[in-house]
Parts: C-alpha cells; structure tokens; sequence
C-alpha cells in the first residue's frame, strides 16, 4: 500500500503541476488581448483549477481544496454568470495560482496541508471578489472551516472526471476510488447527475436517471452526500434502472454544514436551464411524433418528472407546482388528441414562466382554477385537453412561425442572388413559400395564408428572371409589413377570394429557441369508422374544410411523406450495419416502418401500404444478421423502385426454381467452407468430404443446366491447398451468381428470407476485406508481379473480385467498376504474357491505398471520402491513351468536332492515326455504309481505302430500323470533291454507301493544351491528385540527389578557370624551355576555352534554377503524402465505441495531438498496432471503459501515449508481438501497468520519409547530415575554449563565443570517443594550435558541442528510416542520398544531447 | 483437332475478317456464326463442343453483354470479347469482367477493323490460345 500512497503523492505532485501550468497559461492568454475568442481559455481555466481542486481534495488537503474551490466559483462567476473579466480578477487568479503552486511545492513536499495563514489573505480577497461580482450569492464561508470531511463534496461541484480525463490529466478521484476499494471515496457523479446525454440509449439513459434520482433524494433526505459512491453509481449506471436506484439507496449520508440553495448556484442554474430547454424540446417532438400512444404518453411523463425533480431540488417553486400539477394531471391525457392538446398547453405555461412570467388561472382561461394560486409560486391550471385550442395561442408556436417567416425571407434573398438558372430558382421559390403557406394555414393566420398563396401562385409563372425578382421583392415587401403587424390586402389576381384584410398577423416574437418544425405535422390516428380514409390532423381538417383535397394532393404533405421516406431509408441502413442486438434491430425495424406506413395510410399511398404492410408482417422471420440484413435490401430495392414512380418488384418467371435451388444449396455453402479449412491439416479427408459434397451440389444444380456451376464446384474437391479451394469456391458463387441475375429472385423484397448467392459473397468477401487488401498490397509491392508465381493473375483476379463483391456490398458502384477495370488493365497483361509497365502498378497502388482508407472508415462508421475513386477511374479509361504516349480521346474528338456518337469509342490506335492526320493537315470524312447485304460494294470499298486513298480512324455500328449501318470516319489527304467523287462511282444511286459529312477539324495544334487537360480539368485533378506512392517518392528522391549531383558537377566546372590553369602550367612550361604558344594560337585557344566555359557556367545556371524545382517538388510530393493525426486518432475512437459496442460496452477514447502531421506511412503503422493493442484490451472481461491517447512528434520520432482504465491484464502474446513490430520498425514500446488499475503503454516509432533541411557535414571519411533547424552556432573552437572535465571520464566542455559551456560529443562511435576526447584535451595541454570546427546543436534545454572536420554545405534531404540491423546505429535517426551520390547518416540531436 | 469456334457480331463484313483470320490459324476453326446475341443463344444448343465464343458488344436484338450473362450458364466455350468498346480499362470491359467474360480484346479500328489482324492478331492470337488452353 505504501509504494501505492507514494505513487499517488506523485501523481499528485505531477498532475497538480500540469493544472497550474494549464491555469497560468489559459490565463496569460487571456491576458494578451481581449479581441480573441475567450471562451476557449476560461472554459480551460475552470477545468484546470477543478481538477486541481478535485485531487486536492481526494487527499485531504482542505486548504489548498479551499482556496482552489473558491478560485474555481470566481471563474465560474466569469464562465456562466456573465460577469465580465476584468483585470483585478485576472490579477486575482494569477495571484491564486502562484499560491496554489507555493502550496503544490510544500504538499508534495510534507504529504500534508499546508498552514492556511500564509493564504488567508488570498482568501479573503477571493470571497469579496465573489461576494462583488455575485451580490445575490451567500457569503462566502471558508470552505476548509466547513469541510470537517476533508473529502466531503460540496454542492457547489461542478464536473470533474471527464474533463480531467480530456485534458489528459490524472483523474485523482477515480485513482483514490480505486485504492481504496470503494470505501468513502469522493464522486464526482454528482456531476454526470446532470448530464443527459444525447446519444444515450433510453435504457441507459433511464438507468443514468435513476442514478440521478437516488441520489438526489439522498440530498433531499439527508444533506450532502458523503463521498464514497462514485464506484457504485457508475456500475449502478451500467447495470440498469431499477438496481442502480438499489445501490444509490443505500449510499451513506453523513450530517455536514447546512447546504445553501442550489439555486444559488450559477451552474446549476445554467443546468436546469438547459434541462427546461431540452425538456420543451423533447415534448415538443412527443407532440409531432407517430410513435404510439403509450410510448408518447410515457416519454411525457419521463421529461416532465425529469424536470420536476430538478425543480425540487432547485427549489424553484413555481416550477414545481406548474410540473407538479402538469404531472397529477397527466393521467386524464387518454387519448393522442388529448395529449396533444395538454402538452401544447402545458408548453405554453413554461414559456411563460421561462420568459419570467407567472403561471397564472389567466394563462388557460378557457379552464376555470380551483384554488387559489399563491402569490410566490403561481400554480398551473389544471391541465384539460382544450379541443378548441389554437397553434396560434400558443408562443411557442408563434416563435417558430416567426423564424420561419425570417428563414423564408433569407433564402428568398439567396435565391435573388444566386446564380442558379430560372426554372431551379422558380421551383425553389415555390417550394420554399409552399412550407410557410402551410405553417400559416395550420396556424390560422389567414393574412399569411393571403399573401402566401397569391405569391405561390404566382411564382409558377415566373418567366424570367426580372419578373422573378420583382415578384420575390414585393413579396417580401408584404412580409416585412406582415412581420410589423401590419395588413397587406392580396390582389385579387385569381378568382380566389381576397382574404379579409382585417385579419391581423401576430406580431413574432424573437429569439425563439424552440426548433420543431411546424411545417411537417404528422397526421393524427385514422377514424375508427373509416381505416382507409385519409384522417388529417385537426389542424389539417380545418384546412380541408376550405381546401376539400386530399392530403396526398398537398406539395407540402408529399415533400414530407418524401422526407419521411428518406429518414427511414437512412434508419434502415443504420440499423442493418448496427451491432445492436438481432431483437433490438427488428424491433427499430417493425417501430420505424410502421411510422410510415401510418402516413401511408394518411396520404392513401396503395402502393407503398402494399409494400410497407408486406414488410412489417414479414419482420418476425428478420431472425438472424443475414436474414435481416436481406429483408432491408429487399425491401429498401422497393424504396428505389417506387421512389422513381416504378411499382413494387414482383416476382418474375422462374424465380421460384431459382428459389428453390438456392434453398436447396444453402446448407452447403458453409460444409463447403468448413471442408476448405480442413485443406490445412488433413488433404485427403478434406478432399474427399468436399468431392462429396460437390456431387450433392451438381446433383442439385444440373437440373438447371448450369455447367460452369458444375465445373467450378468440382473445381473445389480438386484443390490441393485453401488457396485454390477458395479461388474455386468465388467462382462457384459467382457462376449462381450469374443465375441469380438472370433469374431475379425477388420474394426477399416482402420479407420473404432466402440466402441469395450475392449476398453471401458479399458478406463473404466484406468480412475478410482487410485480408484482401493485405494480399493485393503485397503483391503490389514487389517488383514484378511474376514474383507472385506463374499463376499470379489467378490469385490477383480472385482478390479483386472478393473487393469488387465488397464494393457491392457497400453499394459502391464506381469503386467496383474501377475494381473490374483494373481486372481488365492486368488481365490483359496476362492473356499476351507481357508485362505490366510501371503505370499500371502506380495506378494500382493508388486504388488499394484509397479504397484500404475508405473501408477502414466504413468499419469505423464514418463516411468515406470516394471522391478520388472516381478520378482513378477516368485515369483507368484512360491508361491506354497515357501508355500509348499519344493525345486523349477526347482532345481529338473536339479538335475533329466528331458527332456524338463517335464519342468515347476512339481506341489509342484510332486516336494515334487520327493524330497524325491532324498534323498533315489531311481532311476528315464521315462515310455512311450499309454493306451488310453487298459484298462486292464491300470490297469495293474497302479496296478503294486499302489502295491509300483514305484512313481508316474507326467506324461505329449505327441501328436504323432492322439494319446494321456503319459510319466511317476516314482521313484524306483528297480534297472534298475527289473523294464525294469516287465513292459516288461506287455506289452511284447514294443509298448504300455515301459521304454522310465533311468534318472541319482545328488544326491549330497546341500539344500543351491536352497535357492541360479539357476543361483544366486535368490540372484540378492533380491538385487534388493521386497520393505520392513509397515507390514514387522515392524515385523522386533519387532524382533529385541525382540532380544535386550534377548540380555539384556543374558547379565545380564552372567555377574553374580552365584557361588560367593551362595558362599556369604553359607559362611554367615556357619558363624552362621558351613559349610553346605563339600569341595568336594562344589567344585563339584562349577564346575557345573561355567560350566553353562560358556555355559550361549558362549549363549551371540553368541546371541551378532545375534544381531549385526538384526540391519544390520533393517538398510537394513529401506533402502530398502529409495527413494530420487526427485523421488516426478521430479513426481510433470510432473504432473504440465499435469495437467495445460489440463486447456489449461502451468504451470511449480521448486523444490529443490531432494537429500533428505524420507520413501517410507512419499513419498506417501506428493505426495497425494501436488498433491491435485497442483491440487486445477490450476483448478481456474487464476491459477499459475509457481510454486516452496522447501523440506528439519530434524531429525524427512519433511518440504515443495509450491510457486506460481497464482492470484486465494485458495479452501478453499481443503484447510481446507489438514489442517486436516496433523493434523491427525502430521503435520501442513499453507497457507500464499502474498500481491502482489500468494501463499504460509507450509507443514511439522513427518518422518516415520527411523532407529534412540539413546541414552536410565530414567526420572522418563519413558524411553526417545535421537538422538546420538544431543548430544554433558553428564556431572555431580554439584550443583554450576546451575545458577538460576531469572528474567526468575525460569529458570535455567547449566554451562557447557567448560564454555558455557546451559537453562536446563526437559524432563517431560512442566507444572511441572517449579518445577524441583525450586528443582534444592533449591538444589543448601542448598548447598546440588545433583549431577544431564545432557545430553548436540545441535540443530542448540542452546545448551540445559537436566537432567535425569539414561543412559540405546546406542540403534538403529525404530522411528514409533505418532499417534492419541499421536499426542499432545509436544517436542517428536515418540515412539520406547526397548531392555527391555519397550516403550520409542523420544525426538525431536529442539522443546525442541525451548522452550528454 | 482444332478448336471449335463461334463468330457473335452483327457486321458481316467483320465475320468475314474474324473467319479468314482464323483461317490463318490451324488450331482454330470456326464452326458458327450469329449475327446478335440473340442468334447465338439459339445457336448454342446445335454445338454443345464449342471450344472459344469471339463475342462483339454493340448488336442489335441482343448486345454482348446480355449474350454473355445468359451464356454463361449454358456453355462450357470461353467467351472473349471483342470489341471496339473494350479498349483496356473502360468501363465496357470493366463490366465484361464482371460478368465473367474469360477474355477481352479491343478491335483496332471500330466495329469493322479491316486492319484487325495487322493491329490485333498478336493480342488476339494470344489471348485465344491462353483461353482455349486454359
């Protein structure tokens, strides 16, 4: 326990240290200038002084709990109550958080609290800076004078644990909880109490309630509630409603100082505002939602008790008697009507008394009050249902007519500004003003619907854009008059009847806040006597009165059938990839397609009742994954269908054979897979259980003549090895496949539940995605893809095949075209036995990088970014035009002008011949032929162009009538008239063969404009282009350490005065024996030199400004492949909730460091270990609820930080494997258990491929690079700047020229530096002259000397890490290719520094 | 023995270039002739021992593709396509991969590519023995 105590006290110590730098630094930044956002930083203060203040307590330590709580209320004065921040409270939180520090030292010190005198004066001024901001509050007490308990929790507290956990702080509450194995241990529960949480299930969420309410009654019976049920309560919370209501009873109560009013409290005030909020909003959706009766009036009764208790501890007495009545009352609400009507009521009277008002008998006076209402705390009326009752009383609904009318006026603007065509801006206007005429009509604002109407109709006939705007400002012109109260009289434009103009419009009301939409009212339940008619709301059959239509005639009501029907489309998707429970999904299932089948019934829609009521009392056979998953397919099939005006699917002809043969096969498929796996252990056996079961397949399948099924299967018992089962097992299942296609087998559509063949190899191949992509990388990834083996198209056709049936699965259509193109690009290879050239792999390893990306955030549940799928794609139909080195397709198409349907069927051949024709200027034919029926104008003519008279560029089939026609498109260097000429002699009546067009092609021939790209297109695609390969980058590395070399080259020749050299060793030449040169030779010889060296220099001032664009491009491409962390860490917690939702958990992961920008690489490397480790610790019994994750990088290093709280051990297996993948990658990683649960692990790895700006450097015979950016002087260190240190193994010191000491480090091998060292210091004590060269390099605090005995100069480099037993090399992070060709090492400043 | 082959295209000028080009080839003999889908579906019962189908997409009646889908279930013949839509990569042969066509070769010069073996023998060539042998 003590090694415990000890491991707390220094958690303290560090946690509280990082609170009081995240204070003091939130509060220098709100002390910089008051023109930035300063919420961010107050929200960051509070959070780090509460959590300071919550560790301080969890210790004992009352006074410095004190002071830090009451530095936390004047924040919180700041962050909720509005009270501005001013400079002495700014001075007053500095001078708070000094102290607190003071305080942290002494504690950390002592292991006690500290003496409260030293700080009585910080107290002080902090209660009267309270008590001068908050008049209203009570005076402020010593909170450490009341806190008897030390850990007692005042209720004043405000949220602890998760916000700690967020700032990746120490939750010092939990820790303590954890220690001291529950017993009185201080909560912070009271805070998550108040949350009500979104995205809580209602379970959860009730159960969380009831949690909430024991303990709030512990509160009400007893006082504060001792601390010490923050375990309890959070396993409460997980364990269900009723027992956490249990545990929380028996929570200890303690007596303790009186406690003030919560309502005393800003954060509770703002709380309960927040819950009032949400409570309206919440009865609100009760009102407009189709859910039945029961479940409506229940949720009724959960929101308002919700807030009646609240209220009651709040105190709020007039809240209480309005819920408490509201809630008495609620039972007489026995009907949809009556609910309605009481809510809408009851919504009014909280309006009221939100707005500030009382709740009085005058607010209903339609029901007479039977008591009297006190004058402190006005009671509700009694609740009645009124029938007559109008949207139009009630302000809520005003409010939101209100904004509706604003939101109206807005987009109107929009639209007069947009640049949108006339007829999409007439439909919006319409369409827009149609959702207002709606909401006025329900309202009953006549003058509205007036105006509304006379506008609606209108605007169908706006016919250009003048009357459009000039209709849209008189318009608003009558809003605006409308919006102030005033009355428009409508033109009687149509022989509707003006509406009385003394109807006046209510004035609105702003800052409504309450956001139901008004505008799609559900209908109300169908009259018992007519099930089939269409049964309006009452609102809607007021407007029936004056509008006799049905309700599927209204635009408005089928814009929102239209929007219902999309919402259960999107629900039916969530619910079919849901890892809920298979009872749980078919119950959302049955709950949500009732809801529209209601409104089906409302509007009268046949077709969908037929298709909705079929699916609903098919839903009990949903009785498994893929059952349910086939239903909804089926069924959302159908949605399309009728969505697009078609009728439902109905079985076809033969489908009940194919039915049948699928039913029959069922129980195979998985005896097949099963028999495939024993390949592994037992060839024979298995091979003779499948032979067995591919004889009871063929005997069921030949009956329909489906040979290549036959084959395939049999093909299955032939395999020696699972590889080759499961190639023949996909070609099985696409051979029915194929069946299925032909043979539509639609009776899933009605719930009818049959295993179809595509699904299942859907499902098959989406199951094993990763597997796949793995395996397609791999052999991406090798130099040659014979490497893979004589048979490699066999095993690369079947993996893409399993991604094209995974695409499918996903519904993505284009990523799986892309997918069967590449199948084509690389089949092709295959069937000629040539090679695939470099292109093709580029390609190909662009595709698995962005779709690995997209299926990797599909299984996080995130939305993939396909946007690059599609670019791929045009690239891949495009291969052929890029290998073949010609212009587009589509370049020739314009420049020819070709019609239409010579459109995108140029193959690269027609497009080379056509090209050149462009270049020689030659003409261009379109030459119909219909030679199907004569053979001899055939030949004719094709003799008459085989004799050279025209090209052949290509020729398309053209169907008229029952004939095959051709169209020709030729090129001739013959003039029109030579040509019309001769094929008029061959087929003189013109009917069979004819010159259909004479095309005027643009010979101005620009090459750059199709390298440009149609459009710019091409441009605007590389902006956003490809991502950079390894492969690719590195060739650009190489390039460009190849350009540096030249560049070296050029440089030095060019800095060589050639002439003056020869001229040297003539004239020492001519000293001894007389000139060699006459004066004209040599000055001929002169001129010529010269003249070379002149083109030599112009050389390197050309190749200069080359290489200063290669080092642009290595830095773009580097960046290209750049992506922030947070693209991991966002990835991570997705897959946290996932991962810990399928262990029926609900696990979290906060992170920090998402701003970090990493190499794609490095992304992918961390992502796979982390979600391995992820992964390892949620699947134990008792795995992490919560996890954090912290990442940084340095220079040359990504570190990560996992946390969690998990009680389980590790996997050790799992453990020991990340061990060794990082050791292999150069990195380290550290598990560290924490005493008091939980674990932490430390994962660093060398970063990958950055671009480096470094300094070149010689030791000895090897070149170093050193990061620019580390160095912070270069000096002559003359002999006596070396200080020898003596006592310290013959180290030595470099005096710098500033005067500060720097440890020299050599940069050879550590074990012999200690003799450079010695030579040094010799040098320096034979008073020698040595002038060493140091490098001076910075890292963090330390500062290093580093001697080297040349500078090659400044280079950008790309930093590749070390590899293999490089990996060992200590103090250097990479290596890098330099300018000369040469390999240099990089130097890692900080563990150089580290050694020091 | 040559291997059995059927010619599907509506041109007849180009069954004609197809048919001579194998007439260059002693291993393969060309045994039937559609001009659409349709056709040579019918035409698929009288010669269950066909060996190789030489299939155009662009045909009236019925096109290539449907032709392959239900083909596909009758007969053991490697099907390729041939086509002046099935240039590498585009979306016509993409689709025919999907389907399960066993081979793909563009025609050269459009529908009738009267340059078909000068252009495309070699490929074509290739792809039909790897098929056959297959």
């Amino acid at each position: 326990m003590s090694d415990e105590m000890d491991e707390i006290w220094e958690l303290f110590a560090d946690d509280g240290a990082q609170s009081l730098d995240a204070m003091e630094a939130a509060l220098d930044a709100l002390s910089d200038d008051g023109t930035d956002d300063q919420v961010p930083h107050i929200s960051a203060l509070f959070r780090a002084v509460h959590t300071f203040k919550g560790n301080s307590r969890v210790l004992g330590l009352s006074v410095v709990e004190s002071r830090a709580h009451l530095a936390e209320d004047l924040i919180g004065l700041v962050r909720d109550s509005g009270v501005p921040l001013s400079p002495e409270i700014l001075d007053l939180l500095f001078l708070a958080g000094d102290t607190l520090r003071t305080m942290l030292e002494e504690v950390a010190a002592t292991r006690s609290d500290v003496d409260p005198e030293p700080s009585e004066d910080l107290l002080r001024q902090l209660q009267e800076m309270i008590a001068k901001c908050d008049p209203d509050a009570a005076p402020a007490e010593d909170p450490a004078a009341e806190a008897e308990a030390p850990a007692e929790e005042t209720a004043a507290e405000a949220p602890a644990s998760a916000p700690a956990a967020a700032m990746g702080g120490m939750d010092m509450t939990a820790l303590f909880d954890e220690m001291s194995d529950g017993e009185d241990s201080s909560s912070s529960h009271e805070d998550d109490f108040w949350e009500f949480d979104e995205d809580l299930e209602p379970d959860e969420l009730a159960a969380k309630k009831a949690a909430a309410e024991a303990d709030m009654e512990a509160h009400e019976a007893e006082g504060p509630v001792r601390n010490g049920s923050s375990a309890a309560a959070k396993l409460a919370e997980q364990e269900g409603g009723a027992e956490a209501v249990a545990v929380e009873s028996s929570v200890k109560v303690e007596d303790g100082p009186p406690l003030s009013s919560l309502a005393d409290d800003p954060t509770y005030r703002k709380i309960f505002d927040e819950m009032t909020a949400e409570m309206i909003e919440k009865l609100n959706a009760i009102i407009l939602s189709d859910d039945a009766f029961e479940d409506r009036y229940k949720a009724t009764e959960r929101q308002v008790d919700g807030l009646l208790h609240a209220a009651r501890q709040m105190e709020y007495g007039n809240w209480v008697s309005l819920l408490e009545d509201f809630a008495f009352d609620c039972p007489t609400l026995e009907n949809e009507d009556l609910l309605s009507a009481g809510l809408k009521e009851f919504l009014g009277k909280v309006e009221v008394l939100k707005s500030g008002g009382e709740v009085t008998a005058a607010a209903a006076p339609e029901t007479p009050v039977d008591e009297p209402v006190p004058a402190e705390a006005a009671k509700a009326a009694p609740v009645e249902p009124d029938a007559n009752a109008k949207l139009s009383d009630d302000p809520t609904y005003r409010k939101i007519f209100a904004e509706m009318a604003e939101d109206l006026v807005e987009k109107l603007k929009g639209i007069l500004s947009s640049a949108d065509g006339l007829e999409e801006c007439r439909d919006n206007t319409v369409k827009f003003a149609g959702g207002l005429l709606h909401a006025a009509r329900q309202m009953e604002f006549d003058n509205w619907v007036g105006v509304l109407e006379a506008f609606e109709a209108k605007a169908a006939g706006f016919d250009s854009d003048v009357a459009l705007k000039e209709g849209i400002d008189g318009f608003l012109s009558q809003v605006e008059t409308l919006q102030k109260g005033g009355e428009v009289v409508v033109e009687a434009e149509e022989p509707a009847p003006a509406e009385p103009a003394a109807e006046i419009a209510p004035t609105p009301v702003p800052g409504a806040s309450v956001s139901e939409p008004v505008e799609a009212p559900e209908p109300a339940p169908e009259p018992d006597a007519a099930p089939d008619a269409v049964a309006p709301v009452a609102d809607a059959a007021e407007l029936d009165e004056k509008n006799p239509k049905a309700l599927s005639d209204d635009p408005t009501y089928r814009a929102i059938y239209a929007d219902m029907t999309a919402d259960l489309v999107k629900k039916l998707k969530a619910i079919r990839n849901s890892a809920d429970s298979i009872e749980d999904r078919r119950g959302n299932v049955v709950k949500h397609v009732g809801g529209l089948l209601h409104a089906a019934q409302q509007m009268g829609f046949d077709n969908w009742i037929t298709l909705l009521e079929a699916f609903e009392s098919n839903a009990a056979s949903l009785s498994n994954d893929m059952a349910l998953k086939e239903g909804i397919d089926g069924f959302l099939a159908n949605v399309d269908a009728l969505q697009m005006g078609g009728a439902i699917a109905q079985p076809k002809s033969g489908c009940d054979e194919a039915d049948d043969l699928f039913r029959k096969l069922e129980p195979y498929y998985a005896a097949i897979a099963e028999a495939v796996l024993d390949l592994d252990s037992d060839v024979e056996a298995a091979q003779a259980k499948l032979h067995e079961l591919a004889e009871e397949v063929v005997s069921k399948v030949e009956a329909f003549g489906l040979v290549r099924a036959e084959d395939s299967v049999r093909k299955i018992a032939e395999a020696q090895t699972v590889k080759a089962a499961r190639i023949a097992q996909l070609r099985f299942y696409e051979e029915l496949i194929s069946f299925e296609q032909v043979m539509p087998v639609e009776s899933s559509v009605l719930g009818d539940v049959l295993v179809r063949p595509s699904h299942l190899v859907q499902l098959w191949a989406t199951d094993q995605i990763f597997d796949t992509l793995g395996a397609l990388r791999e052999m991406m990834e090798r130099v040659s893809l014979e490497e893979e083996g004589a048979d490699w198209f066999a095993s690369f056709n079947h993996h893409m095949r399993l991604l094209f049936h995974a695409c499918g699965y996903y519904r993505m259509e284009t990523a799986g075209q892309l997918t069967m193109a590449l199948v084509d690009l690389f089949g092709r290879v295959h069937e000629t036995n040539s090679v695939a050239d470099a292109l093709m792999l580029h390609m190909a390893r662009g595709f698995l990088e962005t779709i690995e990306l997209v299926f990797d955030a599909l299984d996080q549940g995130d939305d993939p970014d396909l946007s690059r799928i599609d670019d791929l794609f045009e690239e891949a139909t495009n291969i052929s035009f890029q290998q073949g080195g010609v212009v587009s397709a589509r370049t020739i198409e314009r420049k020819l002008g070709l019609p239409e349907e010579f459109h995108r069927v140029l193959s690269p051949d027609s497009v080379k011949a056509a090209h050149a024709a462009l270049q020689d200027r030659e003409h261009f034919y379109v030459v119909r032929a219909d030679l199907n029926e004569d053979e001899t104008l055939a030949e004719k003519y094709l003799e008459w162009i085989g004799a050279g008279n025209a090209k052949m560029i290509t020729n398309v089939t053209v169907f008229e009538d029952d004939r095959t026609l051709f169209d020709f498109l030729l090129a001739s260097d013959r003039e029109q008239d030579a040509v019309v000429s001769a094929i008029t002699t061959m087929d003189p009546s013109a009917t069979k063969l004819y010159v259909a067009q004479v095309l005027s092609p643009d010979y101005s021939s620009d090459e750059d404009e199709d390298e440009q790209g149609e459009d710019g297109q091409t441009a605007e695609r590389e902006g956003s282009g490809p991502s950079i390969s390894l492969p690719l980058m590195e060739a650009i590395g190489e390039i460009s350490a190849g350009q540096a070399m030249v560049h070296h080259i050029l440089e030095e020749l060019s800095s060589t005065d050639l002439m003056q050299t020869i001229d040297h060793i003539l004239r020492r030449h001519g000293s001894d024996t007389g000139p060699v040169l006459d004066g004209e030779t040599y000055s001929t010889l002169r001129d010529l030199i010269e003249g070379y060296t002149h083109k030599v220099s112009r050389a390197a001032e050309a190749e200069n400004q080359l290489n200063a664009q290669m080092g642009r491009l290595q830095e773009e491409t580097a960046k290209l492949r750049e992506r922030p962390a947070g693209i991991l860490l966002r990835t991570l917690a997705a897959f946290v909730e996932a991962r810990s939702r399928q262990h029926g958990k609900e696990a979290r992961l906060s992170y920090d460091g998402e701003g970090e920008v990493l190499d794609q690489t490095m992304l992918d490397s961390l992502g796979k270990l982390l979600k391995k480790l992820i992964r390892s610790r949620l699947a134990g019994g008792s795995g992490p609820s919560n996890f954090h994750l912290s990442l940084s990088r340095s220079d040359n290093r990504v570190s990560v930080l996992l946390e969690d709280d998990g009680t389980a051990d590790p996997d050790q297996e799992v453990l020991q494997t990340l061990h060794q993948v990082a050791v292999r990658e150069g990195g380290e990683f550290r598990p560290v258990p924490v005493p008091s649960g939980g674990m932490r692990f430390h994962l660093s790895l060398p970063v990958h491929m950055a671009l480096l700006d470094g300094m070149v450097v010689r030791v000895g015979d090897v070149c170093y690079v050193v990061p620019v950016n580390s160095i912070e002087r270069i000096q002559l260190g003359a002999s006596d700047a070396l200080l020898p240190i003596a006592a310290s193994n013959n180290d030595a010191m470099l005096r710098t020229d500033t005067g500060e000491l720097a440890p020299i480090r050599p940069l050879t091998d550590p074990a012999a530096s200690g003799n450079v060292v010695e030579k040094l210091c010799a040098a320096n004590n034979d008073g020698g002259s040595t002038s060493n060269l140091y490098i001076v390099l910075r890292s963090e605090d330390s500062r290093i000397a580093v001697p080297v005995d040349e500078m090659l100069g400044q280079q950008l480099v790309l930093l590749r890490p070390l590899q293999g037993p490089l990996v060992g090399i200590r103090n250097m992070m990479g290596l890098a290719l330099l300018s000369g060709g040469e390999v240099g090492m990089v130097v890692a400043v900080d563990r150089l520094a580290e050694v020091a | 023995m040559s291997y059995k082959v059927m010619i599907v295209d509506d041109a007849a000028m180009m069954r004609l270039y197809i048919s001579s080009f194998l007439n260059s080839l002693p291993e393969f003999k060309m045994v039937a002739q559609a001009a659409n889908g349709q056709e040579a579906l019918d035409k698929l019962s009288d010669h269950p021992d066909l060996d190789l189908i030489l299939l155009d997409i662009e045909m009236p009646v019925m096109d290539g593709l449907e032709f392959l889908r239900h083909a596909k279930l009758k007969t053991r013949a490697k099907i390729c396509m041939l086509s002046s839509v099935t240039v590498q990569g585009s979306p016509h042969a993409a689709k025919a991969r999907e389907l399960g066509a066993d081979g793909v070769v563009a025609k050269p010069s459009g529908t009738v590519s009267h340059d078909l073996e000068e252009k495309t023998g070699d490929e074509l060539r290739d792809t039909m023995r790897r098929l056959v042998a297959a």
